[in-house]
Formats: C-alpha cells, sequence, structure tokens
C-alpha cells in the first residue's frame, strides 16, 4: 500500500494560517485528513487532534463519545499556547475572552483503515471527501453531506456542543478480481467540489491523470494554483492518494507534525 | 462570476466604509439611556468586533478585509482605518463589560467579556457635512480600486439621522450636492460591480421603513433624498438580507427609514456578509 499527501494553504494566507492537518500511520493501516474550521477557535489545533487519533489505533472510532474525551487534549494544547503568548509579552484578550463565552473549534475528518487482504473502511464527517477512483475516473466521492455549503457537518471540540451532523461509514475491498486498478483520495471540501464537478465530464479523466501525476508538494501548490483559476475555491486543499501497490505492514508510526507536512516528499509506503 | 459574488478573502480583501454622523442633532437622546451619538458608536464597534471575531483562528485574524470609519460634522475626519490585524492591534481601548449567554439549562447567566472600543461618541455640536465625507469615501475608493482592480465591490454604510446641512447653504441645496457626489460614488465600477451604498437614518418618531422599492407619493424631501442616495440590494445579496431579517423585493435599495438598534446592527451586518458568510 502507498500513501502520498499534500497539503497547501489559501493563496494568500501563510502555511501557518493552513487549518488542514492529515496523519499517516502504517502501524495501524490508517489515513486520516481533517478540516479546522475558519470561523472557530483554534482548528488546527482540533484537525491535528482528530486526525492524530483517528490514525493512532484501529479500533477507535469517532463515535461523538469517542470524540467529546478529546476535548481536553484541545484545551490543554489551546492553554499552553496562551501562556506561551503571555511569556512573549502579548496579552491574549480576545482568545481568553472567546474562551468565556464558551467558543470552540469545529472541524471534519475522513479517515480510512485497510486491513489485510485490501478490504478497507472509511468513517467521513462533513465535507471533507473519499473519491474512489477506477483507472482515470470517478467512480463515487463520498462526504456525509448531500451537497457542499458553507456549513458542514462538524466535530466540535467543546463537549458540551453537539457539532453537527452524523458519521457515514463506507466500506469496499481492493482486492476483488478483474476489476480495473483502484485508487483512493481522501480530500478536504475545495478539491472535492471541483472533482464532483468534472465528474462525467470531458476533461474528468485529463483531470484525474493530472491529479494522479503529482510527487512532490510543489507540483500539487502548482496544481492546484491553476485548477483555482478554473474555478476551484480558494480554500485549505488536502490531498492523499492511496494506492494498493503491494502489502507490507511496518512497525514504525509515522505521525505527521504540525508544519513537517509542509516540507518533506510526502510519501509514505507501507 | 456574477456581479457581487466574490467573497472579501485575504487574496481579494472588501473594502467598507462607515460614514458616521456626528453633528449636535446626534447627542439627543436615542432612549433613556444613550444618545444617538452613543447608540451609534456602540454598533460600529460591536460590528467592527464581530468581523474581526468572524475571521480570527485563535492566533490572528486574517486580513480578510479593510475598514474605515469617517465622522463628519463641520468636517470630515478619519475616525479609525486599518486591515482586520490591526484594528484588532490597536482599539483606542478594551472594556470590560458583562455578556448574558445561556448557562444551557433555560436561563441566562452574566459572563465577563472583554469589548474593544474604536469609536467613541460625541458631546458637541456641529454641522451635518454628509457631502465632505462621500468625497473622502470616493477619494479613498478610487485609489483602492485603482490598487485592486479585481477585488469585491466596496461598501458604504452612511449612518445618519437627518439630511445634510453645512456652510450655512440651505438644506436642499445640501441634499442636491450632496446627491450629485453620491451618484458619483455609486457611480465608481470595478470587475465585481459598482460601489454599493447602503443609508440607515436612526430612529426619530416616524414609521419604520426597511429596504423599500420605492419613495410614496407625499414623502418628505429627507425621505426621497436617502432614497435616491442607496444603491439597489444586488441579488447577490438577498441571503445576506434574508438571514438580518431585512424584507427584499425587486427594486429595493440599501435604505432603513428611523432605524432601531437591531436594525442598524442587521444593516452593516448586511453591508459586510462577503466577509462573515463563508465559515470554512
Amino acid at each position: 500500500m502507498r500513501a502520498r499527501a499534500f497539503i497547501t494553504q489559501k493563496e494568500a494566507e501563510s502555511v501557518a494560517d493552513c487549518q488542514d492537518r492529515f496523519s499517516i500511520n502504517p502501524a495501524t493501516g490508517s489515513v486520516a485528513v481533517s478540516d479546522g474550521m475558519s470561523q472557530s477557535l483554534f482548528p488546527k489545533y482540533w484537525a491535528e487532534i482528530l486526525a492524530d487519533r483517528y490514525t493512532a489505533e484501529r479500533d477507535w472510532f469517532p463515535t461523538r463519545e469517542n470524540v467529546q474525551a478529546l476535548a481536553p487534549f484541545w484545551m490543554e494544547k489551546v492553554r499552553k499556547r496562551l501562556e506561551e503568548w503571555r511569556a512573549l509579552g502579548r496579552e491574549p484578550w480576545r482568545s481568553e475572552s472567546m474562551l468565556a463565552t464558551g467558543a470552540s473549534a469545529g472541524a471534519t475528518l475522513v479517515g480510512l483503515r485497510v486491513g489485510v487482504g485490501g478490504k478497507w473502511s472509511c468513517d467521513i464527517l462533513g465535507d471533507s471527501c473519499l473519491v474512489e477512483l477506477e483507472g482515470d475516473h470517478i467512480k463515487e466521492i463520498y462526504s456525509s453531506m448531500d451537497q457542499f455549503d458553507n456549513y458542514p457537518d462538524y466535530f466540535d471540540s467543546n463537549p458540551e456542543k453537539p457539532g453537527k451532523g452524523e458519521v457515514r461509514t463506507i466500506t469496499g475491498n481492493w482486492n476483488l478480481p478483474e476489476e480495473p486498478p483502484k485508487t483512493l483520495l481522501l480530500v478536504t471540501d475545495a478539491l472535492g467540489a471541483f472533482l464532483a464537478s468534472i465528474k462525467g465530464k470531458r476533461e474528468e479523466t485529463a483531470r484525474i491523470r493530472e491529479l494522479l501525476s503529482v510527487e512532490s508538494a510543489d507540483e500539487f501548490k502548482v496544481l492546484v494554483q491553476y485548477w483555482r483559476k478554473d474555478g476551484m475555491h480558494n480554500d485549505d486543499t488536502t490531498m492523499v492518494v492511496v494506492t494498493d501497490d503491494y502489502w507490507w505492514l511496518s512497525e514504525d508510526h509515522v505521525f505527521v507534525q504540525p508544519g513537517e507536512c509542509f516540507k518533506r516528499q510526502e510519501e509514505w509506503v507501507w | 462570476m456574477n456581479p457581487y459574488e466574490m467573497q472579501w478573502s485575504s487574496a481579494t480583501p472588501g473594502l467598507l466604509i462607515i460614514l458616521l454622523d456626528q453633528s449636535g442633532s446626534m447627542t439627543n437622546k436615542y432612549d433613556d439611556n444613550m444618545t444617538k451619538s452613543e447608540f451609534a458608536s456602540k454598533a460600529v464597534n460591536r460590528v467592527i468586533n464581530t468581523l474581526i471575531q468572524r475571521n480570527f483562528d485563535g492566533e490572528s485574524p486574517k486580513n480578510r478585509a479593510f475598514i474605515s470609519v469617517i465622522g463628519y460634522d463641520n468636517y470630515v475626519h478619519e475616525l479609525c482605518s486599518g486591515y482586520l490585524k490591526d484594528l484588532d492591534a490597536k482599539p483606542l481601548h478594551i472594556d470590560d463589560v458583562m455578556k448574558k449567554q445561556s448557562d444551557g439549562a433555560g436561563g441566562l447567566v452574566e459572563i465577563p467579556y472583554k469589548m474593544p472600543v474604536w469609536v467613541e461618541p460625541i458631546t458637541k455640536d456641529g454641522a451635518t457635512n454628509m457631502k465632505g465625507a462621500f468625497e473622502m469615501a470616493k477619494a479613498i475608493i478610487e485609489k483602492w480600486m485603482a490598487d485592486k482592480p479585481g477585488h469585491p465591490a466596496p461598501v458604504v454604510i452612511n449612518i445618519s439621522d437627518g439630511a445634510p446641512y453645512y456652510d450655512y447653504k440651505t438644506v436642499e441645496g445640501c441634499m442636491d450636492e450632496t446627491t450629485q457626489v453620491a451618484k458619483q460614488l455609486m457611480g465608481l465600477k470595478c470587475e465585481d460591480g459598482n460601489v454599493l451604498l447602503f443609508n440607515a437614518l436612526i430612529k426619530k418618531a416616524g414609521a419604520n421603513l426597511v429596504f423599500p422599492s420605492e419613495v410614496q407619493e407625499g414623502s418628505s424631501d429627507e425621505a426621497r433624498f436617502i432614497f435616491n442616495i442607496s444603491s439597489e440590494v444586488p441579488q447577490a445579496y438577498a441571503a445576506a438580507a434574508a438571514k438580518n431579517d431585512l424584507p427584499l423585493k425587486d427594486g429595493s435599495r440599501g435604505c432603513i427609514f428611523e432605524a432601531d438598534g437591531v436594525q442598524l446592527v442587521s444593516l452593516i451586518d448586511f453591508g459586510s456578509s462577503k466577509g462573515l458568510g463563508d465559515i470554512k
């Protein structure tokens, strides 16, 4: 199994502003992508916690109860960040004030787990998507929503808030005989919506070939800039490409640290 | 892309100019608790804070809008200007206030809250140089459009309690001159559309009228003036109008007569909706 991950931020924003996160763990055969909601507080911390937790253990599922149990980790990260600011002489009055009124983070999640024999299952909440490709065609695009809009389903970092929507679980099998080669993409909403807009159109094959030929962070950034001119929404954009080239489960854990994902050649093989 | 559909973003920030009447009549009572000037300043501060908060991710606000607040009495004054990050960093002062919110069990609790202040109310008498304010807004917008032609159409919101009056001219003469400048302002055009000018007349005693599509026969000269200097509300703002409970019909002009507190905040929220709507 091979996974390649790419991430880029909104045009005119810095890498540090990017609220998407992904996590890949060969030991558990898991991959996850989470999109922190812009109009929430410290969403990238929450996205990172969700993505990392999903890939840490094969038997952890994003139920409301399990996600609520992650809330203290978000709060701990936030408190630590605010303490760092105070140590630097910056008074975080706005963040403190928002926290006092119950402000929290929201994030979507799409997580994929692949098992021995090529069976896979995917859990999705929000408009982050699982895209199933057959060769260079889009077979299906899955999210937990009927359409892409500005009000996606999400998990909330405040355990007293319900968040929005229900987790959708999709299952499949890679190793069915006499089927075309399959690729799974985990993508955030801007790319998911753009792929949905080209599905079934003449440009579909060429676009998918172009997407699958991406091999570096720079190539991905250029492609996204180019596609934005063709109508893709200017948003943080993440893609993890998972293919079933071969199977080999490694003992090594690969967790993606914040910032690290922007620097390295994004490929993991297991 | 259809007119007025561009969202305010870091790549294409929006320009919002708020013109605030600071004439002597604004020191009159709005209600038992505050003057019209106090009420209008409070609304402006609240909306700037909301815009910053909606674009704040915990670290700092994204520069998705440039806001300029211009006050006018005998003269025209820039009260505050800047991108969201600049405004967040430099309010005049930060007040400690108590905010009521749900306790989750059907009741309300008061929570201490920080409220930044960028615009102070006035206490002195003065004239109503609305024409000068429109001229300053026009100059700012012309420069902005020349520098940033591919950005969203700028929005101007004028908050007043009456007709223009300055330089000891007749009110009719002032209205004519001001209308001419307002038309020039609304005639400025960028790729996203013409400049949008919305007006709020703060509550006096008359009947409340929101987003009218025509001037009723027998309406006052002041009402005709405000109607004539208000842009027609574009279709792309229909969702924002609905969200703010502002009734929209074909040909509606972006003006509110005898606006109460909720309506004034709604109009400013509505005018800045391209910077508020996109939560993703």
